[in-house]
Order: structure tokens, then sequence, then C-alpha cells
């Protein structure tokens, strides 16, 4: 009894010596700051997720004849919202043979760390949170994490389609991961750093799209099947397991999982648009504008690609990964490294 | 290994209607399907045995509700093969055109239904829909109601067609010819969906003539059979009739014989209306005390969008003794649990789709 | 693999196809089965609708009109199909299937179930 509290009582003295009047007032600022700037991207997440959610929305309509939603504020703005509302106005009932810590937990996980991923990425020269010198693979690292994550939400949800949708999350993280972390090599060999600022200033020659062309449909291709876009959703089958993962998730959690998806299609957006598209580099208008008038037009496509194409079965998504992606992903490697040695851009 | 059992309960976004499948699976491959049906089943040759004859077109439409006006067309004829009444001239090419514009509806709902089950996000069946939606708007200038017309009577129909049908017609059908071009090629150019379809759920000739199916399922296997060549009805030799035979026997032949049984359908409409004789085509109101019956007892086969439709009446003064149904989509039923062994999970909806059953029309 | 994309982006730029509801409405046409309309002066209740209805949704009950009480045809529009058998049995034409659609939408089950005098 004597002992533990001497030392309980010593460790305390010590940490006291460490901290300083200076080095509080540090700490404080920093993490004030921080959490300042930390609830104003939450909030700007938010604002993303509706505004993405209504034009996804209209857009699909449009390209099959139909409005819409046409009632909620002017011309449908608010449908998001509502349906948010509603949703978390739900009771929220998790079945008895699941495994409940683990269920809740994996998906609260999953949503805190697709917003600590947005800390990292700037929107603009003066528009930042951190600066962290190898920004690009920690945005990997954090987003390699979600597919499994996804695995124990599916496993510990305590019926069969859930536990298929498992088996089918790991299986599609196999196939596209490596030609994804391959073309991120060859956008830091080609800008000497991983830090985004760098990345997009050794742009302002030329856009990496077009001095990386393969490079470019590859990681297209790949960070498709990242966000669980079709004609890769195949981890939440809409139409033949019933939603998979999802089928036994309450209401209130399927909000959060939908402010998820939304979210990650605007990281993925913006991922592709500051590597491959020059990020916010462009006459006239200011910085920030340019920024989101190319994510929109990425993100445009990505849901006219959505009402076009037809879901890839798994087995085959296997194989065209591995045969295909997999090598186009080296060769576009190994023609970076040529231009790089030769000197012909930078 | 290990063998679990997968439940594609009753409710489920892509069984057609309600249908049960208990599915033995070992990882990824199918080993058994076992169907559950009765959902849906309301006693329908029951319920017309306490019926007049007339008074029971009102159920046998609800047989299929993705073509109702085929059934009811079967019924009709049965009656009148048992009464001994002929068909007026004109009004066999009125039916004629009714009918096959019904299966261009009914083929177009199938079109739409199956790119859903594949993944495709509801576009397609948007357009299909759309489409569909013209020529119901046609079928409801002709007959008074979109879905369930009860319009055929014993030897004829119940008004005549009005005036600006034909006009209108044309202008359909050249809009959804060139809509199934565009159809055609948005999916064939498309490798992802011929790779969902090709070479998923193979039926051999010997196993389908075995098995007993009929319809686009036993054309898509290499085997010429349809009752509107073989055993002739209306005037559809007359009209120059022929049908679509594909050989393979999986999904992606079974989605030809259909794009090119419409594709028949649209030029068969086009002739009937430039053929069709001035003249009348009404057939007896609805009276309280009706014909009496000539013969006991009457068999009529029709090819229906599902494949081939019998039915069987025996007669008691004027009600139906007996009423005995051949549904199609009953026996096509049969014939998933053979086709998909050895396939994967993912292949089980594409076949599915691709037999294209109606739950009305398996459960009666 | 270019071709759909390009078809789905033509489609974004045409007309829509459908109709939003209580502001535009579709054109039906003449021969529209809707709801029921009974002309009382000329009903002579002789009970054809009763019996050739093939779901037996129609009752004869007794109504008061000017010439004392008489029976007339009383529908259940919960199991009334429009299948218009009614209308080509009645001898004297008083009961017609309009283009109504409205007035058969309730809140309440009960007020489906219309007397003769509702039916004008």
């Amino acid at each position: 009894m004597l002992t533990n509290e001497l030392a309980y009582s010593k460790a305390v003295a010590y940490i006291m010596s460490l901290l300083s009047w200076d080095k509080l007032n540090f700490i404080y600022n920093f993490v004030l700051a921080n959490i300042v700037y930390g609830v104003i991207v939450i909030i700007g997440v938010m604002l993303f997720v509706v505004i993405f959610g209504w034009v996804e929305r209209k857009v699909m309509a449009k390209a099959q004849f139909r409005h819409g939603p046409t009632k909620v504020g002017p011309y449908g703005f608010f449908q998001n919202i509502a349906d948010a509302l509603k949703l978390l106005s739900k009771e929220n009932f998790i079945p008895e043979s699941a495994d409940k810590y683990l269920f809740v937990s994996s998906i609260v996980f999953i949503l805190a760390i697709l917003l600590f991923s947005m800390l990292i990425v700037p929107f603009s020269g003066g528009i930042y949170a951190v600066d962290l010198s190898v920004a690009l693979l920690a945005i990997f690292v954090l987003l390699s994490v979600l597919p499994i994550l996804i695995f124990v939400a599916g496993w510990s949800s305590g019926n069969k389609f859930g536990s298929i949708s498992a088996q089918r999350s790991i299986i599609m993280m196999v196939s596209y991961e490596m030609p994804m972390l391959m073309v991120i090599a060859a956008v830091a060999l080609a800008a000497h750093s991983f830090s985004f600022f760098s990345i997009v200033g050794a742009q302002s020659n030329m856009y990496f799209a077009v001095l990386m062309p393969i490079g470019f449909v590859v990681f297209f291709i790949a960070m498709l099947a990242e966000l669980e876009r079709p004609p890769f959703d195949i981890r939440e089958a809409d139409s033949e397991l019933i939603s998979g993962w999802l089928t036994d998730v309450g209401a209130p959690f399927y909000a959060s999982v939908l402010i998820v998806d939304y979210a990650r299609m605007l990281l993925g957006s913006l991922l592709i648009v500051l590597l491959f598209f020059g990020g916010w580099q462009g006459p006239f208008l200011p910085k920030v504008a340019w920024l989101l008038i190319k994510v929109f037009i990425v993100a445009i496509f990505i849901i006219v690609l959505r009402a076009t194409y037809v879901r890839m079965r798994l087995d085959r998504l296997l194989r065209f990964g591995w045969l295909w992606l997999l090598p186009l992903s080296i060769i576009n490697l190994i023609w970076v490294y040529f231009f790089m040695v030769w000197g012909v851009i930078l | 290994m290990s063998e679990t059992k997968i439940n594609i309960g009753p409710i489920h976004p892509s069984t057609h209607g309600v249908l049960r499948l208990v599915v033995t699976v070992d990882g990824d491959t199918i080993k058994e399907v076992e169907p559950h049906i009765g959902f849906l089943h309301r006693g329908v040759e029951k319920l017309a045995e306490s019926r007049m004859y007339m008074q029971n077109i009102v159920y046998m439409e609800k047989l299929d509700y993705a073509a109702p006006m085929a059934h009811q067309e079967l019924y009709v004829s049965t009656v009148e093969k048992l009464l001994g009444i002929e068909v007026k001239e004109r009004a066999e090419y009125v039916r004629v055109v009714l009918l096959e514009l019904q299966r261009i509806a009914s083929h177009l709902l199938w079109l739409g239904t199956m790119c859903n089950d594949i993944g495709q996000m509801f576009s397609m069946f948007m357009w299909t829909m759309r489409d569909r939606d013209m020529i119901l708007r046609l079928l409801q200038e002709a007959t008074g109601q979109r879905m369930f017309y009860v319009n055929m009577r014993l030897g004829g129909v119940n008004r005549d067609l009005p005036a600006g049908f034909e006009d209108d017609t044309y202008k359909v059908l050249d809009s959804i010819e060139h809509s199934l071009g565009e159809y055609k090629d948005f999916l064939e150019s498309n490798p992802v969906f011929m790779e969902r379809l090709k070479n998923v759920g193979v039926l051999s000739r010997e196993n389908a003539i075995r098995l007993g199916v009929t319809g686009p399922v036993l054309r898509g296997s290499g085997i010429d059979y349809d009752v509107r060549r073989n055993s002739s009805y209306y005037k559809y030799t007359k009209l120059g009739f022929r049908p679509a035979v594909e050989t393979g026997g999986d999904s992606f032949a079974r989605y030809k014989v259909r794009m090119k049984e419409m594709q028949e359908s649209i030029s068969l409409v086009r002739k009937a209306l430039e053929e069709m004789p001035k003249g009348d085509a009404l057939g007896l109101p609805i009276k309280l005390i009706g014909a009496v019956p000539k013969e006991k007892e009457a068999i009529v086969k029709r090819e229906l969008p599902r494949g081939e439709g019998m039915m069987y009446m025996v007669a008691d003064k004027q009600r139906p003794y007996r009423l005995a149904i051949r549904a199609p989509a009953f026996i096509n039923l049969a014939a998933l649990d053979h086709i998909s062994r050895g396939q994967r999970l993912a292949d089980l909806f594409a076949i599915l789709g691709s037999l294209d059953l109606v739950m009305a029309d398996v459960d009666k | 693999m270019i071709k759909p994309l390009i078809t789905t982006t033509v489609q974004i730029f045409k007309s829509r196809f459908t109709v939003v509801y209580p502001e535009e409405e579709e054109k039906l046409p003449d021969n529209y089965r809707g709801k029921i309309r009974l002309d009382m002066k000329t009903c002579i209740s002789c009970g054809a609708c009763a019996r050739i209805c093939p779901n037996q949704t129609i009752d004869m009950v007794d109504t008061y009109t000017d010439k004392g009480i008489k029976k007339m045809p009383l529908v259940n529009f919960e199991r009334c199909l429009f299948c218009a058998m009614c209308e080509e049995v009645c001898p004297t034409n008083c009961l017609v299937l309009t283009k109504n659609l409205e007035d058969v939408e309730v809140y309440d089950r009960r007020d489906l179930i219309k007397r003769p005098e509702e039916l004008e």
C-alpha cells in the first residue's frame, strides 16, 4: 500500500515538473485551434453531404426521365435533411444473436476514422488543419482500415447475409489495394514528396493526369472500388444480399452510415482532383472555387457511372484486379521513373 | 466441407413476388435449391366452380399481372369452344393486335426487372417502364383500363377499336423499335453485362424436353416449338409468323430469344393493322342467362408470353363443373434446381431473372 | 464501354415523362371505368346488377324516393373491381361508370360503403 501511494505521488510530481506555464499555454492554444477547426470540418462535411445527396438524386432522376425530390424546400434541396431526421427519430434495436459491443463500436469507429481523415486533406493554399509531410500515406492507411471494420460489422451482425458480405469485403480489398498503392508511389515519385502541398505545386506545368494517363485510369477504377460505388458495390449488393452488412443495422446508425458513404465519396473525389488534376490551381477565381468546381465535375461523372453500369461479379473483379490493374500500374511506375531519369518534365 | 443453408426468404428485392428459396451452399457454390411456393394461392380453380361462365373472366385475368390479356383470351376461347360459338373475322385481327401489344409490354417488364436484379440501379428499368407505359396508354384507349381489361366477349370484343387508334399505334411502334435498338447497343457493348449472362445457367436440349419447360426457355435451348406455328390459331400463319430460336441454352440465349420476339411482335401488329377487314367485331353482351353448352368438355392451348398455357373445362349447365389450368411459370420454376447446381450464389439471381417468373402464375 | 455512358448522358437532357400528381393530371379516355353513378329516377329495382356482379359487392337496400320505399343498389367500394358488368346488364342504363377517380379516396374505411343517395 505504502509503496503504491509513494510511486503514484512521485509520478504526479514528475509530470508536474515537465509542464511549465509556457508549455501549458502552447498545448491549450494548439488543442483549442484544432478543436475549432475540427468542428468546422464536421459542419462542412455535413453540408457537403446534403449537397452531394441532392445532386446525386437529381442527376440520377434526370437520367431516368423522372423528377426526383421536388417538395421539401426549393427543388427538393432539403430532402436529405428530412430523411436524416426521420431516421434519427426511430428506435435502435440490436438483434439477439449479434455481438453487441463489436457491432456498435465498429460502426462508430467507421464514422470517426472518416471524419478524422478529412482533417489531413487541405482545401486550398490557405485552408488546412495540419500540414503533414506524409499526408498521402496517412490517408491511405486510414482508408484501408475501413474494409476491416466493415468485415467486423458484418461478421458480428448475426445473420447470414452479413457474414457473406463480410467475406466479400475482404476478398475485394485484396484485389484493389495493390494497384492503388503502386499508383500512389508513382505520384510521390513524380512530385518528390508525400505532402499534398508539394504534389499540387509540382503540377503547375502539366497535370499528372496528362503525364501518366494509364495511372490515372487505374487509380480511378481502384478508387471506385474503394468507395463502394457501382459497378463495384459488391459489399452491400442491393438486390442480392438485402443490404449485406447493413441488413440489421438500426435506423440511427443507418443515418450515420449514409453520412459515411457520402463523405467517402467527397474524400475520393478530392483525392482524385488533388493528385491528378492540379488541385486548386486556375486563373481568375479564388482557389477554393476551382477546387470545388473540379470536385463537382468528378462527382457528377461518378454518378453517371452509377446510373449506367451493371454490378461486377466478385471473381471477375478479382481476376480483373490482378490480371489487368496490377501490371498496368507497374508499367505506369516504370514510365514515370524513365521520365524522371531523362528529365523530360520537372 | 461445411455446407450451410441460406434462406432467401419470401420478402426479397429480387425474387419476383413471394417465393422462398432454401439454398444449400458450400462456400460460394450452390449445391441444391429448394423452392417453397404457395404464398399467393387464392384457389382460382375452385372459385371458378361457383360462378357463371362470363363472371369468371375477372378471376382469370388476375392469374398474371404482367400480361393479363393473354390469360383472359385463353379462358374466353375455352368457353367459346365449349359453347360452339365462332369468332368473327374482324375480331380475330383485333384480338391479334391486342395480344401482341400485350406480349411486347410483358417482355419490356422482363427486361427491366432482369437488369435490376443484375445490379443496374434502376436506369434500364425506368426506360423500359416508359415504353411499357406508352403501350398501356394505347390499351387504355381501346378498352378503358390500363390493367385488368375485361374486354373479351364470346365471339369478339366488347368495344371496337376507336378512331385514331391506328395512327397512335404506328407512332408508338416506331418509338419502341428505336428504343429497342438503343437497349441492344447499351447492353451488348457492355462487357460486364455480357459476363454476367454468358455461360450462366446452361440447359441442354435433352434436359429441356425432359423437364417439360416451354416458351422462350425452350426456344433458347435450340428446340423449335411455338404454339402459334405448330397448332396455329387466329391468323398467325396468314400473317407470316416465324418463331425465334437460339442455340446455346444459357441466359444470354434466352435474352436474345425474347428480344427477337419483341421485334417479331412489332411487325405482326403492323401487318395485322394493315390487313384488318372492315366489319363488326362485337361479341355477345353479358346476360344473366347465357347460352347453353353443346359439348361436354374442351381443351385449348395458347402461347402466353411465359410459355404454353392450357385450360381444360368440364361443363355443367351455366357454370363450369371443373376448370384445370396449366400455368407455364409453374413448370419453368421446377427447372431452377436443375439449372443452378454448380453455379455461384450471385448467378442465382441472373438465372431467376432469365426464367421470367410471375408468382401469381405459379401459385394460381 | 463508352457508348453506354454517352446514352445515359444524352438522356439527362431530354424532357421528363412522369407527372407531378396533384398539380398536373393525366388525360383519361372517354370509356374509362371509374366511380359508379346511379340515376335514381330511372332505376326499376330489378336487381340484375346485384346478381351479375362476380364479387357480390352490390346489395339492394331500402331507400326513400318520391314514389315510396324502393330497393336500390348499395355499392361496397372495398370489393368493387370496376369491371363494368353491372353497367352492361342494366336494362334501363341507369348505372354508369364515370371518369371520376377522386371520390373513392377516403380517410376511413367505413366511408367506402356508399348508399344509393351518395352514388348520384
